[in-house]
């Protein structure tokens, strides 16, 4: 027995050695999801200059979309985890809310005045998170197809009625051609695509006191209306696929990021395309896109938060910030004291991006939204496989999401 | 070697048995208890809050329809694969043990599909099941009817196209099973068969199937639990979708475990799919043993 014991006090001492660091040569540990080639050496890149500037190291963790968000709630819910996370936007009031997040509002001082877009990063009047990278999404259209649907070469659908009309005529044009292409059956997408027809209309998802979603209104009936007649003249396929289609040019039109840009780009295209700003209800208005960004926050359990802030502000810096826009590709830089330059060609898409970028809106901040967006594309589902009207469909998601608002507002 | 002993065992057996017993208490039995205990329970991942609820859990999930279709599907996939896979799995076996020409190439072809990664399948057979994809084009060719959606976008067809796909999955591997099974049957009884006039079909239900009758019982049981935790070909295919008609319990648990991070229910849908594949285990191998008596 004793030589039992002997045994297990020797391999506890083996396991205590082998845990214990010095707490002051603890690196600061960030996880982040910038994985492919064109964007990690980046990441790196800015590491190291950071670790230069202060004397401190940086350990880099790298998360994946498809799970990322379980790891991250997972370290945070343990008590450890990294101490900076990048969060996507519509992430940050669910961790706020849960308290594992540090409050940076008297940290933050001039970083506020130059960088854009804080609404997702900020619950309950304190600021959470830092946005870091930005993104909105425009109306491409193929042009060639356009042109054989005999619309002049100057035309730009600018209206609501515009887009139906040439997805109609495009959709009619061929077994293999589609007019829109629209998503469907598709998690965590459908929602990004239907809002902003919903924004346009002037809906409002929550009323005043957010103890209640506002789509059986008649804002959240045309918009739906109107997301259905598209589906009915195109395609109804998951993002990646319709950009395929797009891509190969078989679809009229499809929403999408500058992600697409770098992809059409990179192939020789058998077609034209240009981009342009969402469609107004009508002539003269405002058409509304979906923004979506990348932020940063500061794990409230982080052994050196003053560290992880200094980080939070290198990454943000202009010079920083120039960096990651142009090996990300996008056209929207998150410091407005960053010099963004873009080649001649891609100048006019740049600038309708940057235009939009101006009308576009984020998820709602509500630390419920994960389970909110499920049951509004849940509702939009059952109007596009018809087996709801489209009242009737935002009637249920009303009434779906009704008993968890209050369960928020209560607390 | 001497020791202290310890019921039945000797301390010095115990500690060579450590490393097993550590990890079945530290990863199997202690994650089961406190899935147990978590399922009575209202935890939240994220904020820590926890308090007990008793059995509301179990009653709200027979109440909650995407719960309720989620068992249903995963039944119907049990139900929907498993007859397929064993029968082409046992006529596969059959065929390949035959002394044909090219016999270890056929095993290996028809193996194949098992040893590759399923993530990778489910991505593929997600092109095949594609609008305009090459199964479309093969059923337009020859006039059948198709889904002109895609067969993963309609509520129809999404389930038994994930469903197909299992099969022709797990065939490969439960054929190898049976082969082994087979080559285990001594060639006298077939040689005596034949002598007496027995032909090819008497020498199958005399001789061959209930030899079998054993590995049957034991793919049954293997390939029920198996069924019973399909998860990764919904992740990658469909998300449980169109309509819920793909969603599977194990998918269900992961929702609302992983994703909404409501621990108590998703662990009180986990226990309900222990207890159903413990009854359904039960069941087969209660059946194996009246067999084997």
């Amino acid at each position: 027995m004793k030589r039992l014991l002997a045994a297990i006090c020797l391999l506890a001492l083996i396991l205590y050695a082998c845990s214990s660091t010095p707490k002051s040569d603890a690196p600061i540990v960030w996880w982040q999801f910038w994985t492919n080639p064109e964007v990690r050496p980046v990441i790196t890149q800015m590491a190291a200059s950071f670790e230069s500037a202060t004397q401190n190291k940086v350990q880099l963790g790298d998360l994946t979309w498809s799970d990322g968000h379980e790891k991250i709630a997972i370290a945070l819910s343990t008590g450890g985890g990294p101490d900076v996370i990048e969060l996507g936007s519509d992430w940050v009031a669910e961790f706020a809310a849960s308290g594992r997040l540090l409050d940076l509002t008297d940290q933050l001082g001039g970083l506020r005045d130059s960088l854009l877009m804080w609404e997702p990063g900020v619950y309950q009047e304190r600021v959470y998170a830092v946005p870091w990278m930005l993104g909105t999404r425009v109306l491409f259209c193929n042009r060639t197809l356009l042109t054989q649907a005999g619309y002049p070469p100057e035309f730009v659908p600018t209206t609501w009625a515009d887009l139906l009309e040439a997805s109609r005529r495009i959709d009619v044009l061929g077994e293999d051609v589609f007019g829109f292409g629209s998503n469907s059956a598709e998690r965590h997408r459908l929602y990004k695509k239907y809002l902003p027809f919903f924004w346009s209309a002037d809906g409002e998802v929550f009323n005043a006191n957010a103890t209640q979603t506002q789509f059986g209104t008649v804002a959240g009936r045309v918009s739906l209306d109107f997301y259905l007649l598209l589906s009915a003249n195109g395609i109804v396929e998951t993002q990646s696929r319709i950009e395929e289609y797009f891509s190969a040019g078989k679809v009229g039109f499809v929403i999408s990021g500058e992600w697409l840009v770098g992809k059409l780009n990179r192939s020789e295209l058998p077609f034209e395309y240009f981009v342009t700003v969402m469609p107004s209800v009508e002539p003269g208005g405002t058409g509304i896109s979906f923004a979506g960004g990348e932020y940063l926050v500061v794990n409230k359990s982080s052994q050196n938060p003053d560290a992880a802030v200094a980080l939070l502000r290198h990454l943000t810096l202009p010079a920083n910030d120039q960096l990651f826009t142009s090996a990300t590709g996008s056209y929207t830089p998150v410091n407005r004291f960053t010099a963004f330059a873009t080649d001649s060609a891609l100048a006019v898409t740049a600038a309708v991006f940057q235009r939009q970028i101006g009308n576009s809106r984020t998820t709602p901040v509500h630390p419920a939204w994960v389970a909110i967006e499920e049951i509004l594309e849940r509702g939009i589902e059952q109007a596009l496989y018809k087996k709801m009207s489209s009242q009737e469909a935002l009637d249920m998601i009303d009434r779906e999401t009704a008993p968890i608002l209050q369960k928020y507002a209560r607390r | 070697m001497r020791g202290v002993s310890v019921g039945r065992f000797r301390s010095s057996d115990l500690l060579m048995l450590s490393p097993w017993l550590v990890t079945l208490l530290l990863f199997w039995l202690f994650p089961i208890i406190a899935s147990l205990v978590l399922s009575f329970t209202d935890y939240q991942l994220l904020s820590g809050h926890n308090s007990f609820i008793g059995v509301d859990n179990f009653i709200a999930l027979f109440s909650d329809p995407t719960f309720v279709r989620a068992v249903l599907n995963t039944l119907v996939f049990t139900v929907g694969t498993l007859p397929f896979t064993i029968i082409f799995a046992i006529v596969l076996a059959i065929f390949v043990n035959r002394n044909l020409p090219f016999k270890t190439f056929f095993q290996s072809v028809y193996f194949f599909p098992s040893i590759v990664s399923l993530v990778v399948v489910a991505l593929i057979y997600s092109t095949l099941y594609a609008r305009g994809g090459y199964i479309q084009m093969l059923l337009s060719a020859v006039g059948l009817a198709y889904p002109p959606e895609g067969f993963l976008f309609s509520e129809n067809t999404a389930l038994p196209a994930i469903m197909a796909m299992d099969v022709w999955m797990s065939t490969g591997y439960y054929m190898l099973l049976f082969v082994a099974a087979l080559q285990s049957i001594p060639q006298e009884l077939y040689d005596a068969a034949s002598l007496e006039g027995a032909g090819a079909w008497h020498r199958l239900k005399a001789i061959t199937l209930p030899h079998l009758k054993p590995m049957l019982l034991f793919v049954l049981v293997l390939n029920t639990i198996k069924s019973f935790q399909i998860f990764v070909e919904v992740f990658v295919m469909t998300k449980g979708g169109p309509l819920n008609s793909t969603m599977t319990i194990v998918y269900f648990v992961y929702e609302e475990g992983l994703h909404k991070f409501n621990i108590g229910y998703g662990a009180a849908a986990a226990n309900i799919l222990f207890l159903l594949i413990a009854l359904i285990a039960w069941v087969e191998m209660k059946l194996v043993q009246e067999r084997q008596i």
